[in-house]
């Protein structure tokens, strides 16, 4: 405890509180003493216990004095005559000897009443005074009765007040403790899918580390047949001649005869969400352009990379900012993690297969983490695809299976891929389905063939071709 | 800083003496170089003796002619023994520590002594001089008037600057006088003397001659009226109906006006409250270290601050005081303040109850006076306030050199004498004399003429 003086506020209160505390009971008292002293003042409260009393004192106190009546008579003129000889009679006869009797009761009469009054002051006045004994008696006994009582109520409100308290702190506590626990239990359900969750991801990241080392394998494998009988240099030139042999012919007339802008515009719009508030799209082999247009009125900044010189004037013409140059080249001359996204419709079925493996690994380079590579290419599971549209183009190297390019992009660090079917063939195009009756040998035989139909369908004439969308 | 330090010391019986005796090595030890000048006696405390030069105060011209001091410093209570202070301060004004703001008792004995009425006028307004003095002279003199009519006019004009130990003091001072300089200095809390410090309080009741689990209640000092000791006597008496192991000790001399011993034996307290008369000050220090409780009401009060107060709440024990004047200063945790009046008996025995049954509320209200005493009236520190009060008075008013006397020493003598020559004919014109037989001017006598 620190040895500076700090003012102790509870003590303080305290101690005031125990001063005014007998201030106010020495009020008390006081108010009590000044009661007792009027109480000695109040009326005659005998008179209001007997109310009878007071009129018989007064009754006796008029009637103790017996007086001689005078004699009258009720005739109208001989009335006085007989008035006065009945006196007289009276006076000689009856009166010697009644007179001394009558003074005789009249003294005892008084006697009587005198005594009737002093007993009723006596009793007034002892009365009165039990009464204020009593009262003074009892009026402190009342009061303190008054004090123990509002003592008692303001104990009882404490104690509710306290209880009240108390009850407000364990629901609290209660309701902290609940909550406590489901902040726990949410903690521990959090834990357990992160947990999850990283499982999941290890898993994952296992298999393409397992994938990796088995293409890492091949690529050994193949780099030391190359080493065999022909040695180092045969890799660059043959990539060289297969390179010249794609841009020699007029591929910008060919485009222009086979793909149209305005489908391949509206056939794009659908990856234009995937690049929505990025900046930097590249746009490999962009071709006429047809995406970076997009790309421009969605004001997303983008900018394309193409070899052909027809295709790069024909960009420019728009005003769309395209560079002329070898994609691969120009990707790998860009910073890492600069790319906002990476689009690539048609290209990498023109690319021998590490050309191919050396875009998506250079891609991952330079694409900002988070952001979209989409690559497009014809569908070799649709026959009709490959017949008409892949043999098409001379340039195109050598169609893509979709798992195998899905297993390149998972193999190269991309993940979420997904591969996404486009471009159905035509309804009219595919083999009409027989029409099914119910119940019949008929019925029964051509829904075995629409059955049929449909598998043949759906090699021959599925989706012409898809997309793979990976994030790195 | 050279002092020349006016103060009664041991033997003198005064908490003056006590004071300066543990207040002068404070000062010096802050930087003050000190002369003390007593009335003709060698104090009895050695180590004062050693550390310091005392001399009689008649060699203070001599002593002040040959090497200046820088200031007087006097220390002026309301007891005869400040005589010759009194007496110097108006020579050679300096500051003055007034350690009460009321002297009627000094001067009562002063006017008796020197039977000077122009000096005791003097402290007055005109007509309430004379008016006092025709009652005194009368014999129409209560106690009460003792604290009514301050007195220390002359004291606060002939001084360059005047510390008190407390606001009430200081404000009672400027109602006086409204031009007086006044400054605080905390009245010191000072070392601890007694030979049991350290002791458990329990075992030092049993040094004492008590039960270690007695609730010992002490006052301690001296025995004045203004005491209240029959107020605390009578608590008592009902205090110990309900708890019959209390005892009660009243340290310090009896007063004539007071007989302990009668009220005692009134209230049937034989046996059970001790009264020590005059001890010394370890074994007065004992007691508060033995007390759970110590009693301090006073009133009326001089504007004194009780030494024997603070060495009680220094000592962290819970104090009764009055609740009044300086003593209603204290904040309200650090000690019980009991009202004056109607509820004053009541009041000191809900304390008295309370603190009876809850030790760790005694233990607080003292662990605060402790901590208080000692943040606030820590000795170094009163000390220094001394020091800082006198520095800037010198600052402000550097001290005149003493030189041999000229002529403007003569007219300025002559002027006092006929002024004071005028005063006394107006006295003797007012009629005072004729209260004047027989009367010691000390109210001893009832003069019935008078009435």
């Amino acid at each position: 405890m620190s040895d500076e003086y700090v003012q102790d506020q509870e003590l303080s209160g305290r101690l005031r509180k125990l001063r005014e505390q007998v201030r106010a009971r020495s009020e008390s008292l006081r108010s009590i003493r000044e009661k007792e002293d009027e109480d000695l003042l109040y009326g005659d409260r005998d008179l209001r216990l007997f109310p009878q009393l007071r009129g018989h004192l007064e009754e006796v106190g008029r009637l103790w004095r017996v007086q001689e009546q005078p004699f009258r008579s009720r005739f109208p003129i001989l009335g006085p005559l007989i008035a006065w000889f009945r006196e007289r009679w009276n006076r000689i006869s009856t009166k010697w000897y009644v007179l001394p009797i009558l003074q005789q009761q009249v003294h005892f009469n008084a006697a009587v009443a005198q005594a009737l009054q002093d007993l009723y002051h006596f009793v007034q006045t002892s009365s009165y005074d039990l009464v204020r004994r009593m009262d003074a008696m009892f009026y402190p006994l009342d009061q303190e009765q008054a004090a123990l009582h509002a003592a008692l109520q303001d104990l009882r409100a404490a104690l509710d007040e306290q209880a009240g308290k108390f009850r407000g702190e364990i629901e609290r506590l209660g309701a902290s403790l609940a909550q406590t626990e489901e902040r726990l239990g949410a903690s521990l359900a959090q834990a357990e899918a992160h947990r999850e969750r990283r499982h999941q991801e290890l898993a994952h990241q296992q298999e393409l580390d397992r994938r990796g080392l088995a293409l890492l394998r091949m690529k050994l494998d193949r780099l030391l047949a190359r080493l065999g009988p022909g040695g180092p240099s045969a890799v660059g030139p043959a990539a060289a001649e297969e390179r010249e042999a794609l841009y020699d012919h007029d591929y910008y007339r060919f485009e222009d005869l086979y793909r149209r802008e305005e489908e391949v515009r509206a056939l794009q719009q659908e990856y234009l969400p995937f690049f929505q508030g990025r900046r930097n799209i590249l746009d490999l082999g962009c071709g006429k352009g047809e995406f970076l247009e997009l790309l421009r009125e969605r004001g997303i900044e983008g900018y394309g990379v193409d070899l052909n010189e027809e295709m790069v004037r024909r960009c420019q013409e728009k005003g769309l900012r395209v560079f002329q140059g070898d994609a691969l080249q120009h990707l790998a001359g860009l910073p890492d993690d600069s790319l906002g996204g990476l689009f690539a419709a048609h290209l990498v079925e023109h690319l021998p297969p590490r050309t191919l493996l050396e875009l998506l690994q250079t891609a991952w380079a330079k694409l900002q983490p988070g952001a979209y590579l989409i690559l497009e290419t014809p569908n070799p599971l649709c026959l009709w695809a490959l017949v008409n549209y892949f043999y098409l183009d001379m340039s195109h190297i050598k169609p893509i299976h979709p798992q195998a390019l899905t297993f390149l992009l998972e193999m190269h660090g991309f993940r979420e891929v997904e591969v996404r079917y486009l471009h159905p063939v035509p309804e009219g195009v595919r083999m009409v389905l027989l029409p099914e009756g119910g119940g019949s040998e008929w019925g029964e035989m051509a829904a075995l063939l629409n059955t049929n139909f449909g598998r043949l369908n759906d090699l021959l004439y599925g989706y012409a071709d898809y997309a793979v969308i990976a994030r790195k | 800083m050279r002092i020349a330090y006016f103060s009664p010391l041991r033997p003198v019986a005064s908490g003056i003496s006590d004071y300066s005796e543990e207040l002068l090595p404070a000062l010096a030890q802050a930087g003050a170089e000190i002369a003390v000048f007593v009335d003709g006696y060698e104090p009895t405390n050695l180590l004062i003796r050693r550390q310091f030069p005392i001399y009689d105060y008649r060699d203070f011209d001599n002593l002040h002619r040959d090497r200046p001091f820088d200031i007087p410093l006097y220390h002026m209570g309301n007891h005869i023994c400040h005589a010759y202070i009194y007496e110097m301060m108006q020579r050679y004004p300096g500051v003055v520590v007034l350690h009460d703001t009321v002297l009627q008792h000094f001067l009562g004995a002063y006017l008796a002594q020197k039977e000077d009425v122009v000096s005791y006028l003097e402290n007055f307004p005109e007509g309430e001089g004379f008016s006092l003095l025709r009652r005194r002279e009368a014999g129409i003199w209560s106690h009460l008037d003792h604290f009514l009519y301050p007195g220390i006019r002359r004291v606060a004009e002939n001084s360059r600057g005047i510390i008190v130990h407390s606001e009430t003091a200081r404000r009672a001072v400027l109602q006086a006088v409204p031009t007086a300089q006044v400054f605080v200095v905390r009245h010191h809390l000072g070392p601890l003397r007694s030979p049991y410090a350290g002791l458990p309080s329990t075992e030092i009741k049993a040094r004492l001659g008590y039960y270690p689990e007695t609730f010992l209640i002490v006052s301690p000092g001296i025995v004045t009226p203004s005491r209240r000791i029959e107020v605390f006597l009578k608590v008592f008496a009902t205090f110990i109906r309900v708890f019959p192991h209390s005892r009660c000790a009243i340290v310090g001399p009896d007063h004539p006006e007071v007989r302990i011993a009668d009220q005692v034996r009134r209230l049937r307290l034989d046996g059970l409250v001790r009264v020590t008369g005059f001890v010394d000050v370890p074994t007065f220090q004992s007691y508060i270290l033995a007390a759970d409780v110590l009693v301090n009401l006073r009133y009326p009060l001089a504007g004194e601050t009780s030494g024997g107060l603070i060495r009680a709440l220094g000592a962290g024990k819970p104090v009764l005081l009055s609740n009044v004047g300086q003593y209603a200063e204290f904040p309200d945790d650090c000690c019980l303040k009991v009202d004056l009046g109607k509820d004053e008996e009541e009041m000191a025995l809900a304390y008295l109850d309370a603190l009876v049954r809850d030790p760790t509320l005694r233990q607080r209200i003292g662990g605060q006076a402790r901590r208080y005493i000692q943040t606030y009236h820590a000795l170094e520190r009163s000390a220094q306030g001394y020091l800082d009060v006198i520095r800037s008075i010198l600052r402000e008013r550097p001290p005149s050199r003493p030189g041999p006397p000229g002529e403007e020493d003569n007219v300025a003598s002559i002027v006092e004498e006929v002024r004071r020559e005028v005063v006394r004919r107006r006295w003797s014109k007012d009629g005072g004399n004729e209260f004047r037989r027989g009367s010691d001017f000390r109210g001893n006598r009832c003069a019935g003429s008078f009435l």
